[in-house]
């Protein structure tokens, strides 16, 4: 009975029917917070002594980055999921991690480049959180890419479920790189932890960003898997039926 | 309080002088973002579509044999 919640995941069905109604909720709260939150950001947040407006890029370029990395830990638990219990679910949530995570990733990287002008005076340095960051964007699109050269897409899963599990060793390096390495790059702004170093009015709409962005990422890959779950059970019965009522 | 950062709109959207930087983060973002939301709603249309029409080429060809 415990364990019933974890085998309705094995059923692509169940997902499909259910995901419909959590992408729905998950797009509208993104909607609304990520509204409130940029509003807030860009306007209402009070600006930075010492970086003046630029910091505003703060309540995106932070959002993202977490999300890049928890979407990469999303993929790599699918993996031992996929590997362990080899349910088809986790190849297909594999798949939508790692486009929506590497268009975080690609994001972060950018705004934060673009972070890094007004702010360092450059945009790029080979900084080891910046580098780290580099590779795990070069991870995303290695698994995007090894599934494609595989003909059989069982092999295809196994492969990207290895690289996504071997991948993971990046993400604590990730997170520690601003603690081992002397860099140019900032501490983590926010911590579980630890009280915020900024003031709550600056703290506050981030918390909210990252919210929004969370929901953002849900529904994204609510609507990916939806699609991968109908491309692979398009033989499946219960396809068939839903297809015909959607005439 | 709510208390707003800027005395007008070209003063918000100016920034002085980051307005180039901010934007181009959040323009970028809403593309991104934005971009994801149609190709993912179109694949799922598309993929919907494919199968119909699979489903009617196959009752066809059942039909004709």
């Amino acid at each position: 009975m415990a364990w019933q919640w974890f085998h309705q995941w094995g059923s692509p069905r169940w997902f499909y029917e259910r995901a419909e109604r959590w992408q729905f909720w998950a797009g509208w709260i993104a909607l609304v917070l990520l509204v409130l939150g940029t509003v807030w950001g860009l306007a209402i947040a009070p600006v930075d002594y010492q970086q003046g407006h630029s910091y505003r890029i703060i309540y995106l370029h932070v959002p993202v980055a977490f999300l890049a990395q928890a979407l990469y830990l999303g993929m790599a638990v699918a993996a031992v999921v996929l590997l362990v219990w080899r349910m088809k679910l986790a190849d297909i949530a594999i798949q939508a991690l790692a486009v929506v995570g590497c268009a975080f990733c690609v994001l972060a990287l950018v705004s934060g480049a673009i972070w890094g002008k007004p702010t360092w005076g450059t945009y790029w340095v080979w900084d080891a959180r910046l580098t780290s960051m580099l590779i795990l964007a070069f991870l995303y699109l290695g698994i995007i890419g090894l599934r494609s050269a595989f003909i059989d897409p069982e092999l295809a899963g196994k492969a990207c479920a290895i690289l996504a599990l071997v991948g993971a060793i990046n993400l604590p390096i990730i997170k520690y790189s601003v603690e081992w390495w002397n860099t140019l790059h900032q501490p983590a702004s926010l911590k579980l932890t630890e009280r915020p170093a900024m003031p709550a009015s600056m703290w506050v709409p981030l918390l909210l960003n990252i919210c929004a962005y969370y929901a953002a990422a849900v529904y994204l890959l609510f609507a990916s898997m939806r699609t991968l779950v109908l491309r692979r059970e398009r033989r499946a019965q219960w396809v068939q039926a839903l297809v015909r009522a959607h005439d | 309080m709510i208390e707003w950062q800027f005395e007008s709109i070209g003063a918000l959207i100016a920034m002085t002088p980051h307005g180039p930087f901010v934007w181009s983060v959040y323009g970028l973002g809403l593309v991104v973002l934005g971009g994801l939301t149609l190709h993912f709603r179109q694949s799922h249309r598309r993929a919907i579509t494919r199968i119909q029409r699979q489903f009617e080429r196959e009752s066809e060809h059942e039909s004709e044999t």
